[in-house]
């Protein structure tokens, strides 16, 4: 096994243990508390999430250097986005279906399809597991704009850094030599930007709809990402997973002062 | 050769016939077990289709591709009876172990009399393994869609997050047993671990849904 393998397994067994404490630890809020939906599909998407890396460590164990088709880890992440959306949406108070918002959401979605079906060449688990990323996406953003977790000079440039990244990510492709390597280290400045923004504002603001972004926009990174910056997408989202419980248990605690500030 | 149309004939026929002098639940459970082996056969037909035109292996149609038929299949079963009968939850948890049983009893049937005369162990392990794991999947599938409907957000991402879940321990658990040792032991744990967990929330869930 090479050291980068090496890493990846150690940083995947790293990531099934703080897996099994978050789990564990919305278990204890499933049993205690009484709003019990949103902790319920917390903890089954996290439990996804967990089976995915099982089965990422399993089939490396079992089938070292083979090709895997169509697997049940990538139906793992894509349980863990669903399950995830499902949730977050009991949290949306204004469910307006504003149309710039599903429009960015949709075109976004469908330009990273595009250059992972470039990059892997795996057209159909490409768009298969890259759509829910779309509802995701639009469910964060409506969260976040209805709860004004982001000002619109905030939105729109973290609009315009994931947009530059992507437009950067796909010139690559077309230009070689000296200013392929500039564009490609630029757009890893800006992501990683972005991602240290975003962990930040997680720590700061502590919501549910903001670690939620930390999160995806880490696992973007991740798929965007070669060795040996993979591993610090990889990092960035281990620590998304205890921030996104934190910020799960402050929402319940929310509720239940909104119930007591009602009942009195 | 024992094809697997004649053993679901075989079965099946006493169990129509039963249904004409039972009523009540014990008619509904029969209706959906008969209704688990014609899901289990329909889903055999279709992953067969995919592995000639896919040319994958047999090893690897049941490692990637019979886990994600087999649970789609089991789905769109629950699915069609929830929206054509508007179950209860209780209807809904019979329903599932129901299609369940049905579905691991003639799949178990149909390896057995394939196989040929093989050891009361294998078949001891075969019967608690993937006779757990199909009833496993599909109350976890069952419970899933169970919460969507009480909390009122019966989403379509809701429904397809419930069943990527398992499509992957039902791919785990395929992945583990087809390597002899270690691994196919764990694979066969798998199974009556998950069921203990899903013992342990459905209870669960019952005490927070009644407070």
């Amino acid at each position: 096994m090479s050291d980068f393998a090496n890493i990846e397994v150690l940083s995947t067994v790293l990531q099934v243990v703080v897996l099994v404490v978050v789990i564990a630890k919305t278990n204890r809020l499933i049993i205690n508390e009484k709003s019990f939906f949103l902790p319920f599909f917390f903890a089954l998407a996290m439990a996804s999430f967990f089976l995915s890396d099982v089965y990422w460590f399993v089939y490396d164990v079992l089938k070292p250097d083979t090709r895997m088709p169509i697997a049940a880890n990538e139906f793992g992440e894509c349980a863990m986005i669903l399950l995830l959306s499902a949730g977050l949406e009991t949290l949306l108070t204004d469910k307006k279906k504003v149309a710039g918002e599903i429009v960015y959401a949709v075109l976004y979605t469908a330009a990273n399809i595009a250059l992972w079906i470039v990059w892997t060449g795996e057209w159909l688990q490409d768009i298969l597991f890259g759509i829910p990323y779309a509802y995701f996406l639009w469910v964060l953003i409506r969260g976040m704009r209805t709860r004004e977790m982001m000002g619109r000079k905030e939105l729109f440039m973290a609009m315009a850094m994931s947009i530059f990244v992507l437009i950067n990510l796909s010139a690559v492709c077309f230009v070689d030599g000296i200013v392929r390597e500039f564009v490609v280290q630029l757009c890893y400045v800006t992501m990683f930007t972005m991602m240290v923004w975003l962990g930040v504002k997680s720590f700061r603001r502590m919501d549910f709809f903001v670690t939620s972004t930390f999160f995806l926009w880490t696992n973007l990174a991740m798929f965007a990402t070669p060795v040996p910056y993979y591993y610090v997408s990889f990092i960035g989202n281990t620590v998304a997973l205890p921030l996104m419980l934190l910020s799960m248990k402050k929402e319940l605690l929310t509720d239940k002062e909104i119930v007591a500030h009602d009942l009195c | 050769m024992i094809y697997a149309e004649n053993v679901l004939i075989c079965i099946a026929v006493p169990f129509t016939i039963s249904l004409l002098f039972i009523k009540g639940t014990a008619r509904w459970l029969t209706v959906c077990f008969l209704t688990g082996m014609v899901v289990c056969i329909l889903s055999a037909y279709i992953a067969g289709f995919f592995e000639m035109t896919s040319g994958f292996s047999a090893e690897d149609t049941s490692i990637y591709l019979s886990p994600i038929v087999e649970e789609v299949m089991k789905l769109l079963s629950i699915l069609f009876c929830m929206f054509i009968i508007e179950p209860s939850d209780d209807e809904i948890d019979l329903l599932a172990v129901g299609i369940g049983v049905g579905f691991a009893t003639f799949e178990n049937c149909c390896l057995i009399l394939s196989s040929g005369e093989t050891q009361l162990t294998y078949v001891f392990i075969r019967g608690a393994a993937v006779g757990v794991m199909h009833i496993v999947t599909l109350v976890a599938l069952a419970k899933g869609m169970q919460l969507l409907k009480t909390y009122k957000v019966f989403s379509l991402a809701g429904v397809a997050g419930v069943l990527s879940l398992s499509v992957t321990v039902h791919g785990l658990y395929n992945l583990l047993v087809s390597k002899p040792g270690l691994p196919s032991y764990i694979g066969y744990v798998m199974p009556m671990v998950c069921a203990i967990l899903l013992y342990m929330v459905n209870s669960e869930s019952d005490q927070c849904i009644e407070k």
